[in-house]
Parts: C-alpha cells; structure tokens; sequence
C-alpha cells in the first residue's frame, strides 16, 4: 500500500511529463474504442437491424417446383405450428416478396413488392421498430390496416417522387404469382415514408393479407418463413438444425385407381425418380427393355405390365383423392407408358414412376392424401432414386456455401420444392468477415500508433530514474529492497496507462455521442447502408472496453519491466555516487 | 323423298356446324407444331414510350423433336454475341463479354425484351388449355368477322396452373384453323396483352406465323413486332445445340 501511494505521489512530481504522455495513451485508446464501435456497429446495422428485421434469426426458404421466385410449399402450412413449439422460438412469420411493374401517373418502375405482418395487435416493440424504420412523411404504416381502401400500400418518397404519386392516388401492378402466372391489382397509396436506411428504400410494402391474395397462395400452402428467436447468438444455429431435422421429406406415393380402354386396372402407385444421371443409371439396370428418357411418359413395373397385358404406348388413366379437396375431391391423370422395369422386394409390385420434372407439376397440381406408404423403409438403390415430396438442401455455415446451394437451385438441380434452412449468421458470414477485417486493420493500426507511444514510455521512465538515481541509493541505504525499487516504476507506469486509458474511454463515448448526433446526408449513396436515420452507428460494448483497457495496461507495465529491472539493480553507492 | 331430304339437311348441318373446342386447338396445335428442324432469322422491334425503340436480330435455330434450341443475337452492337441455348430441360445465357455461360429458368428475359426464354419453347396445347364453358355447359366459341375475316372466337382457360396467362380469348380464322389475334388476361380478368398474328408463311404441310405484333395493355405504349425471316428446314446438325457452338459464333 505504501509503495501504491509513493507511486501515486511520485506521478505528480512531474506533471507536465506525465499528461503529456497519458494524453498520447488516452488518445490511442480512445481511437481504438471508436474504430472498434464502428466496425461493431457496421455489422450490428446490417445484421441485427436489417437482416434480422427483413429475414429473421432462422430463415426457412422454399423454391417451389425449383424456381428460386416461387416461394412456397404446397401444403406446408402445418409446419409453422410445429416450428413455433420448438423452444426458444419467440414468433414463425410468413415472408412474402415478389418482384413487379407499378404503373404510375405517367411513368412506370420496376417494385419490390413485400407483406408486413400486421394481423392482431403488435407488441410494443414491434411497434416500436417499425416508427423507428420508417419516418412518415404522408400517411401511417397502420393505414395498410385500412379495409375501406383497395390494396393500400406505402412505398418511399424517393420512389413515390419518380412515379408521381401521392398519398390516395390509385396504382396498378402486373406481377407473377407463385405459380409463375401474371397477376394484375389496382393498389391504393396510404403512406409515403424517409426510409431509415437504403435498404428500405426501394421496398413496396403492402398488408400480408393482400400480398397473399395477390400472388395467389392457397390457404394450406406456406411461403417461406422468417424466425424470430429469443436468444439468436446462443439459439439460432441449433434451431436451425432442429428445424431441418423435422423438414425430412418423407417418400411420395399417389395411390389411386387407374384404367386403361375403359377397363378397371385396380389400384397402383405412382411416384417420380430424380432425373440426375446417376438415378438414371440405377434405374437402367432394372429396364425391361428400351425406354427414352427424355419423352415425357412413364415406367411401370413389370409384373403388374404383365398382369394386366399393358405395353409401351398405352394410354393409362389415374384418379386419385385429394389431400385439399376444394371444388374436386379427386384427381385424374393421363399417362402414357414409355417402358417397363423391375421393382425390387421393398417396392410395392404395382408401381408406376416418372421423370421428377414431369412428376412434380402433377404432384403439386393436385396433392393426393398422404399414405402410410410413403414412410416406408425403401431399399438403398430405390431409396437414391425416388423422389420424396420436397427436397431439403443441406444445411451450411457460410455465405459462400449458402450462395452454392442458391446456384444448385437456379441451375435446376432441384425438380420438387427446394427447402433451405439458413440462420442469419450463415447468410451475414460475410458481413461478420468484413467486421473481422475491419477490427484487425483497425488493431493494426493501433499496435503501430502504441508503439510510437511506448517509445515516449520507455524515453520518460529511463530520464526518470537517472533525475531519481541518488534518491534510489537513499531510498535503498535506509533499507527498501531492489524488488520493491522495480515495484513502485511499474506501479507507476500502470497507475499511469490505467487514469489514461480511463480518460481515453470517457474521450471515446464523448467522441462517439458526437459523431453519431452528426446528420449525414446520403441519399443514392452505398454509405447510406452504414447509416441508420442518417446518423453513424456506433456500438461499444463493455467486454471490448474492458478488454483494451487490460491490454493497454499491460503493454505499458511489460514495456517499463527493462528500466524498472534496471533501476533495481543499482547498488546504494553506485546510485549515491551519481552526479548528473 | 321426305326422309332423304331430312339425312340431307343433317348431313349439310353436321359439314356446318361450329367444330368442338378441343377439335380446334387440336387442329391449331398440329398445323403448327414442326417436326422438322428449322433455321430462321428473326427480328423484334420494341417500342416503349420511356425508352424509345430498340431494335434486336437473332439467328433462330429450333428443333421440336427434342425441345431444344439457340438464339445468336447479331444485332445491337450492345448485345451482338450473346445468345440462349435450351438442350433437355436446361436454358443457358451466354455473354460474350465475359465469356461465360449462366443457366437461367424460363421466365428469364431475351435480350431485356419483353420476349421470354419459354416463348421459344414449344408447348403440348390441348394439355394446357381448354375452352372455357358457358353456364349451359356449351362450349365458349361464337362466331364472329375480324376486319373482313370470318373466324371463331374462342375463349380459352388453362387446366394447369403454372401458366403465364390463365384466361385468353382466339380469334381462329375459320377457313384455315390459323390464330390470328390474341387477347391475354391475367386471372382477375384484366386484360394484360394483344397479339396480332398479320402473316404467315407455310413450311411444308405446317404454317409459322412469320410477323407477330405484341401490345402490351397493362403498360400502354409498349409494343413489340416480331417478324421472322430466312426460314429453313433442313436438318440441323447436333453440334449446333451445343455451348462450344454458341461460343464458337461470338468468336
């Protein structure tokens, strides 16, 4: 304690010195708080705000019949119930975008047309977040509520300015529902908004309610989901695995009663094989005979081709029942057969199977009732080769293998609905690189800036000892120990970093309040992305302060060890001798 | 006597009745479909109020029999070497400036027109639509003259949903079976756009609409002419339809 409060005392024996260099250290570690804010808030702005908010902590993305621009899966509303049981899980919403032409008044432009969830009352937050993105210029998100209007909608002043439109006015849109047909709606301007960030400013948003009418999505079907978690860091990645667990499809099968000339063939099974190269081949060693693959008919199974004397070129006839029956409670199907195989043992003997790309439009034209049949166990050759009702994409960790099972699916890999599950953290792993990097660049530049000052350390200790030696031969001929000599340097150089690193994190929070108070005006401009309300985000957190602080300290005792060891071991009658 | 006029008169009904609806796309279908390879060269003019006209031609070359096909764009100089490529189920866009092949779906846009990778494709008809019913339960085709031309009109609904128009309305010349205008509707019944087929040309039993004019209603002021030219039908070789091919023209 004594030597605490010598080297707290000595501290101020040279004042001017002493601020001069803690001001050096202050200023260092303030800039490295600020640069570290700074690439922490990039990555909190474009990851926690506006990912998050357009996509949610776990995405489950569909691409119906393999286009990317179709998100749905036929039937897979049911999944939302299970998924929102799964713990952890705060809300499941429905995320609905389509791309379209909005017809203005005089001039036309290209829409992201996307639904904003507001049925029921929203939480406080939710509420909270959506004044906080959009700031209203004319009008109110909760006018998309309004059911005395067609179709109301909001869009940015930017975009409202370029088609002449205000508030009331009545626009059309032509776009493409999930099935790929061209849709056409009158939609009515009930708001026009200052977009919080660019990203929301070529968003047309419209109520979910409409938007599903719109793009035509039947009641029983689901377009992609967006989970919102509790815990996202701790929790996403394994709900994520959850989530995919559960979504393995099972098998397809349609049984129903088929036909051919008019006479009753019993019933059979139809399903699709996959049409990659590698199914084919499987299946070619089971041909009974010739079969071209490219012509859009069927395989059916030998014994059964026996059994009722069919051939290649017959005409065959399927009804079958409906999971969904709407105005139809059945089905029926033409088919023509192209060729005959053999089935093996784990395979029901009157089986019918066609190419993916011709099975899945039929598939998903008219669902059949799901059969015990399709949870069965198929033999490893079959099990490679027949299609399950969707199919799961594998899970990845990063952007870049998210972005190669994106490719798949655009390049037509998947004939069946394509179903991904990604967290935002897989999808933003570029973002949280580009943090990386800035942080490292940023510690780089800091490392340099400190070891200019440590040399201004290293200079002020080594003319302090030799200002102090005959007081260290005093101090040393009444009794203090060489160790306690090197002690009472380095608690001065750490009480030193310690105050300086101090003010330097006041001098950054006072630096960051300022910095982020400026308005920066950044309209069509890619920084506008790193802007929220056109101010720069800063996000300091406590364990990086902390750590910095440490480290500061630490690097400045480490760097006093040499004249601190070197004033230790002066003898008393050497340090008494010493005459500057 | 009485009874032979009576056959008569029924034999006479029956040659003028109006044909059945799935009889006409049938015939529609048939005098159309190719089943022979055919080379053409084609020329889409595109006008848009807000852009002006822009001008595209493209070597065509198409073979039904196995729904494959590629485009060559020779002109604008902007888009001069690009093309599209369809074998089997796959559809690929070359750019020649960068030299590299991307595959694409059918909706995907030739050259930034209005024109569609599928509307190249050919399409089993009678599997896609069928005519629409009046509540009577007859069918949805009346007759009616097109400028001076007689001809059904025939109102149309698709059977499958993945369709680009759910409900269109024909106008069939009925001396020859040949389209000659289109109204297509999006499913709540707006009128999206008009084609008028205003020529065309027989290749061998079949006939190909040789001059096409696009409107699009939706977006007043947009339209398109399509208009084919060069047409042959020898037999294409197979390394045509290849992506060394497509790549070899933009050398």
């Amino acid at each position: 304690m004594t030597l605490l409060r010598m080297a707290f005392r000595n501290l101020f024996r040279q004042k001017r010195r002493n601020i001069f260099l803690g001001a050096a250290i202050a200023l260092g570690t303030a800039f490295l708080i600020i640069a570290n804010s700074f690439a922490h808030g990039i990555s909190h702005t474009l990851v926690n705000r506006i990912i998050s908010s357009v996509s949610g902590h776990v995405i489950v993305n569909f691409a119906h019949l393999g286009k990317p621009m179709s998100q749905m899966l036929r039937g897979g509303k049911h999944w939302q119930d299970s998924i929102a049981q799964i713990p952890g899980v705060i809300k499941v919403e429905e995320n609905i975008g389509i791309l379209g032409r909005l017809v203005g008044n005089g001039k036309s432009d290209n829409a992201a047309l996307m639904g904003l969830n507001l049925q029921g009352p929203l939480s406080p937050a939710d509420s909270a977040h959506l004044n906080d993105d959009f700031h209203f210029v004319a009008g109110h998100w909760s006018d998309l509520r309004d059911s005395t209007v067609e179709n109301p909608f909001i869009m940015s002043a930017a975009r409202a300015k370029y088609i002449n439109a205000q508030v009331g006015d009545i626009l059309r849109v032509r776009a493409q529902d999930v099935h790929g047909t061209f849709v056409a709606a009158r939609l009515t301007l009930v708001g026009i908004f200052e977009p919080s960030n660019l990203f929301m400013e070529s968003v047309t948003l419209l109520n979910i309610k409409d938007i599903v009418q719109l793009i035509n999505l039947d009641p029983e079907d689901s377009p992609s989901l967006n989970i919102v978690l509790e815990n996202p860091q701790k929790e996403a990645r394994l709900v994520a695995d959850r989530i995919w667990d559960m979504l393995q499809s099972p098998w397809v099968f349609i049984e129903g009663a088929w036909q051919h000339q008019g006479q009753s063939l019993g019933t059979a099974f139809y399903s699709g094989y996959l049409s990659d190269s590698s199914s084919q081949e499987l299946l070619q060693k089971r041909l009974v005979g010739d079969f071209d693959w490219s012509r859009n008919q069927v395989l059916i199974s030998a014994p059964w081709a026996q059994e009722h004397k069919l051939a290649p070129g017959d005409t065959l006839f399927l009804e079958y029942a409906l999971r969904f029956p709407q105005a139809d409670s059945t089905e029926k199907l033409r088919l023509v057969v192209g060729g005959l195989f053999k089935p093996d043992s784990s395979l029901p003997p009157n089986l019918i199977l066609a190419r993916d790309d011709y099975f899945y439009p039929q598939l998903y034209g008219a669902l059949p009732q799901i059969h015990p049949l399709n949870s069965v166990e198929i033999s490893p050759d079959f099990a490679q080769i027949l299609s399950p009702e969707w199919q799961i994409t594998p899970r990845v960790s990063t952007t870049e293998d998210m972005t190669k099972v994106q490719k798949d699916i655009s390049q037509g890999k998947y004939q069946g609905t394509a179903v991904s599950v990604n967290t935002m953290y897989e999808g933003a792993s570029a973002i949280m690189q580009l943090e990386s990097a800035l942080q490292l660049i940023t510690f780089q530049a800091v490392i340099l800036i400190f070891f200019i000052i440590l040399i201004g350390v290293i200079n002020t200790l080594r003319m302090t000892i030799r200002e102090r030696t005959r007081e260290i031969g005093t101090m040393r001929a009444i009794g203090m120990q060489s160790n306690q000599v090197r002690k009472i340097f380095l608690l001065e150089s750490a009480l030193l970093s310690f105050l300086a690193a101090i003010a330097g994190v006041i001098l950054a929070m006072i630096s960051m309040f300022a910095l982020s108070q400026l308005t920066i005006q950044a309209a069509g401009n890619p920084l506008g992305m790193l802007l929220i309300n056109n101010h720069l985000v800063f996000v300091p957190t406590l364990l990086s302060i902390t750590l910095f602080v440490i480290l500061i300290v630490f690097i400045t005792v480490l760097t006093s060890w040499f004249p601190a060891r070197k004033a230790a071991q002066l003898t008393p009658a050497t340090a008494l001798r010493h005459y500057d | 006597m009485k009874k032979l006029f009576v056959l008569l008169f029924l034999m006479l009904g029956g040659l003028w009745a109006q044909p059945t609806g799935q009889a006409l796309l049938q015939k529609m279908e048939d005098l159309q479909k190719f089943d022979t390879d055919m080379h053409s060269m084609v020329t889409l003019t595109q006008q848009k109020p807000e852009q002006g006209n822009k001008t595209m031609r493209m070597s065509f070359y198409r073979r039904d029999s196995d729904n494959s096909f590629l485009i060559h764009i020779q002109s604008p100089e902007s888009d001069r070497g690009n093309g599209y490529l369809r074998v089997d189920n796959h559809m690929w866009m070359y750019r020649r400036n960068t030299r590299a092949f991307q595959h694409i779906n059918r909706d995907e846009s030739i050259g930034g027109t209005n024109a569609r990778a599928h509307d190249f494709e050919t399409r089993n008809l009678v599997d896609t639509y069928q005519v629409q019913k009046n509540t009577d339960g007859s069918e949805k085709i009346s007759e009616e003259v097109l400028g001076k031309i007689p001809v059904y009109k025939v109102h149309i609904q698709a059977i499958v949903r993945d369709v680009d128009y759910p409900i269109k309305i024909w106008w069939i010349e009925k001396s020859s079976n040949l389209l000659l205008k289109e109204e297509a509707y999006s499913a709540n019944k707006t009128l999206m756009h008009s084609v008028f087929f205003t020529q065309y040309t027989q290749v061998g039993k079949h006939f190909m609409p040789v001059k096409q004019l696009f409107i699009d209603e939706f977006e007043k002021g947009n339209k398109t002419l399509m208009e084919v030219k060069e047409i042959s039908t020898k037999k294409i070789p197979n390394h045509i339809f290849t992506k060394a091919h497509l790549e070899s023209l933009s050398k």
